[in-house]
């Protein structure tokens, strides 16, 4: 990934606390698990700022890269049985939106003093092969669709933010693969004619 | 989307979307329609969702799509390239080519300075030809083939391949005429090329001078390999490749093989030859009829052409063969023939005792590196010196990719020499590998398979436990024969390549291979259960079958006779001879029956079945040759001699087709001595060969009253569909339109279930007819037709075509008239007619296109002969008067007494050209006068 080689403890200290969170929170502790999405939060958040520090323009950041390096440290956390849980992804994956989202809304302000015009915005998008997508854009476009479709928003969310593979959606979720990949047309049609416009 | 959003049943739409795309294009609209109930917004936001139902990465998970922080991605390539540096490597020069896939530039090495070419690829539309593309040049890393030497995506361009630049002109008419020595060179060059591909399971497709250039040395270097690779299902490939260098059989629809490819070379060697261009590229149906229609004698008047020295002749003649059968079986034997002195695929003796003996093979463009002595020195250093050794180690560089042999010598890059001396490539192991002994079992199964393979693929199709195929896989290994691919499946390395196979289990693999192009899920499978040649004869069997229901008949009769050659138990040569004939009589091809015949003479069966099958092929054969009375008495008389079913339902046929040939007055004998009198016999065959005698004497009412008791005596859902189709047919033949409009619907909802596309393509077309019959023009629908294409379904594409030629000439498009029946001429050839033209379609392309290739061979006669309905008959004699042409005696009489045996109401379905009354006008204004 990269050729940082930091012994640094806050990353062991964060195995740690997790290790203990992850405990209470599968003795179905809430509190715990808004205690991990905090804390995962917060390391992802400050990957993420660190990846994209001073990159120029086309440096690519894969949400999957930051999932993975986060993974490897929290292996050493004793809990790989949670870890290698379809539940963790899914947690992983709302935690990945929001630290992505947050990212591209802080970057939006510094840069342009909050609301401003979006001509020229210099932002987040997604490129697949087909069209870009702004990650704010994203981001309002599959609020809207958990409105409509809470499940369908569920799954692109698992899919795009947490790189959880259709298998795993559908054990998440307690649903037929069949189930998920029509979810994923859906939402896929859905989100895109919106944002297409 | 709207403010109405809010209000919308979303779930409603979400599922009617969901059903909506599983429904093929061209009935989404009215499927739509039909389950929303008419709800505007609903249909207009299942549009909106299904509009945006695209295959194209969208928000494809992380890995495809990344996040990125530019905003200005170019979306297309400038057409100025120039300066641009690819991958930091590839200096862009100038558009050198434009293909369908995309540009291809010049560019520069500049790491390596030699010159490249770079093909940037269009988005989205090329995504599946990349693929391909890639996939075949990566498994073709092969001399005579152009090398892909670097891919990956560009942020401005998109996706580059960056292959060697070949320089060179087009292998064909622009190249002659050239002498017969320097063709044979070429060509025996080209044929060697050809059978590596083809050792590799696949391919070309698409051999033309443009796809091969022949450097000044005269070696072809294969370029596009685009569309080759493992053929694809018949169905969806009915066309694939350039009109004019097309293989006849291709152009039937048959799926190309390798001899397919051997008719290209065939015709680019002998354009290369005589600097003649056999077929004008121009109008692709006129070639491709010209394509179907090809015999020997034609090609025996191409040989006689006085640039053709003796010599070439019986060299090209065997290429050039009409029938693939009588084409060589593979480019390796081909390769034979043009260069005997080195039989397969030798290459030229290296000499061994000293470097510069060695040096002696090197040969190349890059003599001014001094690559022979740097060669030689490091072939020195690397081998005992032995020739034996050093042949194996140039076989291992080809094999790595590192140089080539050709047919002048070894030609090895600097670049490559410069990786062999740092050390880069060590020592390859020899060409002939060891297997370990306890891996032998397995080797068999593993080699036949192109694709890679699992271990319980393995353990099913060697029927070992799958610990054992592990262990077993896990030698292989280790020895370095397998690797393990990035999937964790077992792929051969090319050592494993080079394991010989016993004779038996190559030769049938091979061929199995081959004849199994028509392309069916199972074939991995198959392959692999090839490899267990003790059971060819039951896999055979289980090809043919399968060969015979993808409607690909060379394939069918291919697998049959190989399974027949290998001396099957009785049962399994009895069921292979039954498939054969069914698969041939329905096509009226009589080369297969009388190849069936011949092999059934030959057959070791009991004399009782053996007649039998002799007598259906005989009657068949009779019955092609216009003697359907004697056909009739040629069939077996003791029908209850063979209980089994094949041979029931072969018998069942046969008498079927003769049915349909025969005069109406003996149908009605044949039936009544068949199946007794239908009121007294309940059996839904009776029933069924009844409605069909009916209606082929079109006494339509009782036809219909017939399918209708059938219909409620079907046994299963299956067989309901088919029986419905009939009626459907019944009430469209008798008019009923809105009659036929409701069964249409049942049917249309029943098929969907059923998934059966043909017969949906079918029921849209009917629904269209019906539109047409009312006398509500519907526009033309390219998305039908191209359904219908996809069914390939030759006599019904026909037909569908037939009547979009009808409704474009309506509407006043000539054009479009004129292409749609030369293409339904060329489908009706393909298809159930046997060497026959639909001789309405035939007609109507007459009158449209009155100077292109007047067919003079048949009479106005002969045609009614041939026709299929009273319809057509009175349509054939009013397109000869439209054209101005005299009526021959007896027309007149033949159109009236036709005209008064049709109900009045019973025209206007599918292909009716003409109505009514412009048949009687257009008989009229030739000075007649018929009575209705």
């Amino acid at each position: 990934m990269d050729d940082r080689r930091e012994t640094g403890e806050p990353d062991d200290e964060l195995a740690r606390m997790l290790a203990d969170l992850f405990e209470r929170m599968e003795q179905g502790d809430e509190e715990a698990k808004n205690a991990v999405f905090q804390l995962l939060y917060e390391d992802l958040y400050r990957r993420a700022a660190r990846h994209m520090r001073g990159q120029p323009k086309g440096i690519t950041l894969s949400p999957s890269d930051l999932l993975g390096e986060l993974y490897l440290k929290l292996m050493h956390s004793g809990r790989r049985h949670f870890l290698d849980s379809a539940h963790f992804l899914g947690f992983c994956a709302k935690v990945m939106r929001h630290v992505l989202i947050d990212y591209a809304r802080r970057k939006n302000s510094q840069k342009r003093g909050g609301d401003r015009e979006r001509e020229g915005y210099e932002g987040i998008t997604f490129a697949g092969e087909g069209i870009q997508v702004d990650i704010l854009d994203l981001h309002h476009a599959l609020e809207k669709l958990d409105e409509i479709n809470p499940e369908a928003a569920q799954v692109i969310e698992l899919k795009f933010f947490g790189k959880v593979t259709t298998k795993q959606i559908a054990e998440i979720m307690g649903r037929s693969t069949t189930w998920v990949d029509d979810k994923l047309a859906f939402a896929r049609a859905w989100l895109r004619s919106r944002l297409g416009d | 989307m709207t403010e109405d959003e809010d209000s919308l049943d979303w779930d409603l739409v979400e599922r009617l979307f969901l059903q909506t795309r599983m429904q093929p294009p061209v009935k989404r609209e009215a499927f739509l329609e039909r389950m929303a109930d008419g709800d505007a917004a609903v249909i207009e936001a299942v549009k909106r969702l299904l509009a945006n139902d695209v295959d194209d990465g969208f928000l494809e998970p992380p890995g495809h799509a990344t996040l990125l922080t530019h905003l200005h991605a170019a979306d297309a390539p400038r057409p100025d390239l120039t300066g641009h540096l690819l991958f930091g490597q590839y200096a862009l020069g100038l558009v050198i080519g434009r293909g369908a896939t995309g540009a291809v530039y010049a560019g520069l090495d500049q790491f390596r300075e030699r010159p490249v070419a770079v093909k940037i690829l269009r988005r989205h539309r090329a995504a599946k030809a990349v693929r391909s593309e890639l996939a075949s040049l990566r498994l073709l890393r092969l001399p005579g083939v152009v090398r892909l030497i670097d891919d990956g995506p560009d942020a401005q361009l998109g996706y580059c391949l960056v292959m060697e630049m070949v320089e060179g002109r087009p292998f064909g008419p622009a190249l002659g005429p050239m002498p017969w020595e320097s063709v044979r060179r070429t060509t025996a060059a080209l044929l060697e090329t050809l059978a590596r591909i083809h050792a590799r399971g696949m391919v070309h497709k698409d051999l033309k001078p443009g796809n091969v250039l022949v450097s000044e040395e005269g070696l072809p270097t294969m370029l596009d390999l685009g569309i080759s690779g493992v053929p694809k299902p018949s169905a969806s490939t009915p066309l694939i490749g350039t009109p004019s260098y097309m293989a006849p059989e291709v152009a039937n629809g048959e799926v190309p093989d390798e001899r397919s490819d051997l008719h290209a070379v065939g015709l680019m060697a002998y354009e290369a030859l005589t600097g003649k261009k056999l077929y004008d590229a121009g109008h692709t149906p006129t070639t491709l009829m010209a394509k179907r229609g090809l015999t020997r004698e034609q090609v025996d008047d191409w040989l006689a052409d006085e640039r053709v020295p003796d010599a070439a002749r019986p060299l090209l003649a065997p290429l050039l063969q009409p029938s693939p059968f009588e084409r060589p079986e593979s480019a390796r034997l081909a390769h034979a023939q043009f260069e005997p002195a080195r039989a397969g695929l030798g290459h030229p003796a290296v000499s061994a005792g000293s470097e510069a003996g060695v040096a002696a093979v090197f040969r190349g463009h890059e003599r001014v590196f001094h690559i022979p002595s740097d060669a030689a020195r490091e072939l020195w250093r690397r081998t005992t010196g032995e020739a034996r050794d050093v042949q194996a180690e140039l076989d291992a560089w080809e094999r790595a990719r590192l140089g080539r042999w050709e047919a002048d010598g070894y030609h090895i890059g600097r670049a490559e020499l410069e990786e062999l001396r740092a050390g880069f490539h060590p020592r390859i192991p020899p060409a002939q590998p060891t297997v370990p002994e306890g891996a032998r079992p397995l080797l068999p199964y593993v080699r036949v398979v192109p694709a890679p393979v699992t271990a319980a693929m393995l353990a099913e199709a060697a029927r070992l436990e799958v610990t054992e195929v592990e262990r077993q896989l896990a030698a292989l290994v280790e020895a370095g024969i397998l690797r393990i691919t990035n999937a964790g499946a077992y792929a051969l390395t090319p050592l494993g390549t080079a394991v010989p196979l016993p004779a038996r289990a190559a030769d049938y693999a091979g061929r199995l291979a081959n004849a199994w192009r028509g392309g069916h899920p199972g074939r991995l499978e198959l392959l692999i259960r090839a490899g267990r040649d003790v059971e060819v004869p039951a896999e055979a069997m289980y090809a043919a079958r399968h060969a015979f229901r993808g409607a690909s008949l060379a394939a069918c009769v291919r697998v049959c006779e190989l399974g027949l050659r290998t001396n099957p138990p009785a049962g399994t040569e009895y069921g292979l001879l039954v498939v054969l004939l069914r698969a041939s009589i329905p096509q009226s091809r009589e080369e297969a029956i009388e190849r069936a015949l011949m092999l059934v003479e030959r057959s070791r069966l009991p004399q009782a079945k053996r007649r039998s099958l002799e007598q259906i092929a005989r009657a068949a054969l009779l019955t092609m040759r216009g003697k359907g009375a004697r056909a009739w008495d040629a069939l077996p008389t003791d029908r209850d001699a063979f209980r089994d079913e094949p041979h029931f339902v072969l018998d069942e046929m046969v008498r079927n087709y003769l049915m349909r040939r025969l005069p109406p007055e003996e149908q009605e004998a044949r039936v009544r001595a068949l199946h007794g009198p239908p009121d007294a016999a309940e059996r839904i065959a009776a029933v069924s060969a009844w409605a069909w005698v009916r209606l082929l004497q079109t006494r339509f009412e009782e036809a219909a009253e017939l399918f209708d008791r059938q219909l409620e005596l079907a046994p299963t859902e299956g067989a309901r569909m088919s029986i419905l189709a009939n009626v459907l047919y019944t009430r469209m033949l008798l008019f009923r339109l809105e009659d036929a409009q409701r069964i249409a619907t049942e049917l249309l909802h029943v098929a969907t279930e059923r998934r059966n596309a043909q017969i949906i393509a079918r029921v849209e077309h009917d629904l269209r007819a019906i539109a047409y019959a009312k006398g509500e023009l519907p526009p033309r629908d390219p998305e039908l037709l191209d359904a219908v294409r996809d069914l390939g379904h030759a006599p019904f594409l026909g037909r569908v075509l037939l009547q979009e030629a009808a409704i474009a000439w309506r509407h006043d498009d000539q054009e479009l008239a004129t292409d749609c029946v030369a293409e339904a001429c060329a489908q009706a050839t393909a298809g159930g007619h046997g060497d026959e033209v639909d001789p309405l379609a035939r007609s109507f392309h007459e009158l449209l296109a009155p100077d292109d290739e007047p067919d003079a061979h048949d009479s106005l006669m002969d045609r009614l002969d041939a026709a299929e309905t009273p319809s057509d008959e009175v349509q054939l004699i009013a397109l000869q008067a439209m054209r101005g042409e005299p009526l021959p005696p007896g027309a007149l009489d033949r159109f009236e007494t036709t005209l008064a045996k049709i109900p009045a109401d019973t025209w206007g379905y599918r292909r009716e050209i003409l109505s009514i009354d412009e048949c009687v006008a257009a008989v009229k204004s030739r000075g007649a006068d018929p009575q209705r």
